[in-house]
């Protein structure tokens, strides 16, 4: 039942606001209370909360604070906060607003009109979560499109660490796939194959599709070894798929990939994803499916 | 009020419970910040139970925190805490229901639900489990236990009731 209803969490420190928020959205929501601030920053950073009703009046931390702490964690910005308040001076509801508030209601509540803006905020939250979803990931196998890719990739980078590698994989003759068996079974493969690197992905990786049935993993590891080995499960896993054709024929294919480490001469994020393509061309050369480490 | 009139438990609950809260209230006592943060919250609440004149001077006093305005206060809070004492009914009691014997691992079971209920901090998977403890005769220790986990949850108190456990 918690899943499928949108999770609203309500702070307040006065029993009797919660008993009937309670009993306003307790049929139509997933409804978790807190009391105070801190509280409620613990349980937005624990739970999948979707909406925070946010009173300003509170002992200790008030709401202004809380939502201020809430906006400046990227594990709890994204939530909309409604601020619930008997206070109805400008500067008040201004001072919701400059504090990352979303929207404001005042006490007594109006249930119909607390219900509406309720719903406004989490249409408007669940539109901007599928927006992210669409420019964020591929729609043929659902991991990292390229943009994503680079983004992540970039902060990646940017955190100048040495011990960050990159593998670039490509699907060994794919044009050849496409040709005989027609782009729709093309599609399958590379469903198959991103489906199986997702399976054997290192922790913390970045994964993403950067066009065509070319893909790139960034990565910290403690050792080149390790990342080679790993590069090699993947190639081997994938050595293992078919895709059945709709003339009978199994279809079987491999992938090559470049492992790259960086280093002090690397300067740019774009760079060592060239390197690791100089990698992938010297696996490509060396007859395919393979993997080459490039120092 | 009018979205709760159905809701005849829970509109009571409020009334006793402003009853309760304000009865001994002595405002003059507390520091300004105290002072501040009850006086918004009686603002609130009056108008949640339709307090009208306590209301208004609520709201003047709010905004002046002006203490010479206490007397008049006082006065109307009076008049709304003598009607409910004359009218308010005790809540329903269950000490009269009779209550069925329950096994000790039935008992067992139903605690162990209360507790995951209690740890997922949501009042709405808290109320069918006490509910059915409710149903049955407890020993006197787990009476106590239960009454004490029991109000500190419809007080929302999730985290002092799941201490209470263990």
């Amino acid at each position: 039942m918690q899943k499928e209803l949108s999770t609203i969490l309500v702070v307040d420190d006065t029993e009797t606001n919660i008993d009937i928020l309670v009993e306003l959205l307790g049929n139509d929501y997933d409804v978790m209370v807190a009391l105070d601030g801190k509280s409620a920053i613990e349980i937005a950073c624990e739970e999948e909360i979707e909406l925070i009703l946010l009173d300003i009046m509170m002992p200790d931390m008030d709401g202004y604070e809380t939502c201020e702490i809430l906006k400046s964690d990227l594990k709890t910005q994204n939530i909309p906060v409604i601020f619930i308040t008997a206070k109805i001076d400008e500067d008040s509801i201004e001072k919701a607003y400059i504090n990352g508030g979303h929207d404001y209601v005042t006490k007594p509540f109006k249930p119909k009109e607390l219900i509406a803006r309720i719903k406004t905020q989490l249409k408007l939250r669940s539109l901007i979560k599928h927006l992210e979803y669409i420019s964020s990931y591929d729609m043929l196998c659902g991991i990292y499109n390229r943009r994503k890719f680079f983004e992540l990739g970039e902060y990646k980078f940017g955190n100048e660490r040495d011990d960050l590698f990159v593998i670039m994989i490509d699907i060994d003759n794919f044009k050849s796939i496409n040709d005989t068996y027609g782009h729709p079974l093309g599609d399958e493969v590379i469903k198959s194959v991103t489906k199986t690197i997702s399976q054997n992905l290192p922790n913390d990786s970045v994964f993403g599709r950067l066009g065509g049935e070319e893909f790139s993993i960034v990565y910290h590891s403690e050792s080149k070894e390790n990342v080679f080995q790993e590069s090699e499960i993947m190639r081997k896993e994938v050595e293992k798929l078919e895709v059945f054709a709709d003339n009978g024929d199994i279809v079987k294919f491999t992938i090559s990939a470049g492992v790259v480490k960086n280093n002090a001469h690397i300067k740019t994020f774009d760079q060592i994803l060239k390197e690791a393509d100089f990698a992938l061309y010297e696996a490509k050369g060396e007859g395919r499916n393979k993997s080459v480490f490039r120092d | 009020m009018s979205h709760l009139a159905h809701n005849k438990k829970l509109y009571l609950k409020i009334l006793n419970d402003f009853l309760e809260d304000y009865e001994n209230l002595k405002l003059e006592d507390l520091d300004d910040e105290e002072f501040k943060r009850q006086t918004h919250t009686i603002k609130g609440l009056s108008a949640n139970i339709g307090a009208t004149s306590l209301h208004k001077i609520s709201i003047k006093l709010d905004e002046s925190q002006n203490k010479d305005l206490l007397t008049e206060f006082y006065e109307k809070l009076n008049l709304v805490i003598n009607e409910l004492k004359n009218k308010l009914e005790p809540l329903e009691s269950d000490v009269n229901v009779l209550k069925e014997d329950i096994s000790p691992n039935l008992k067992d079971e139903l605690f162990d639900k209360l507790r995951d209920a209690i740890k997922t901090k949501r009042p709405k998977n808290c109320e069918p489990v006490l509910d059915e403890i409710n149903k049955y005769k407890l020993s006197k220790e787990d009476t106590l236990l239960f009454e004490n986990i029991k109000k500190l949850i419809i007080k929302y108190k999730f985290k002092e009731a799941q201490n209470l456990f263990d």
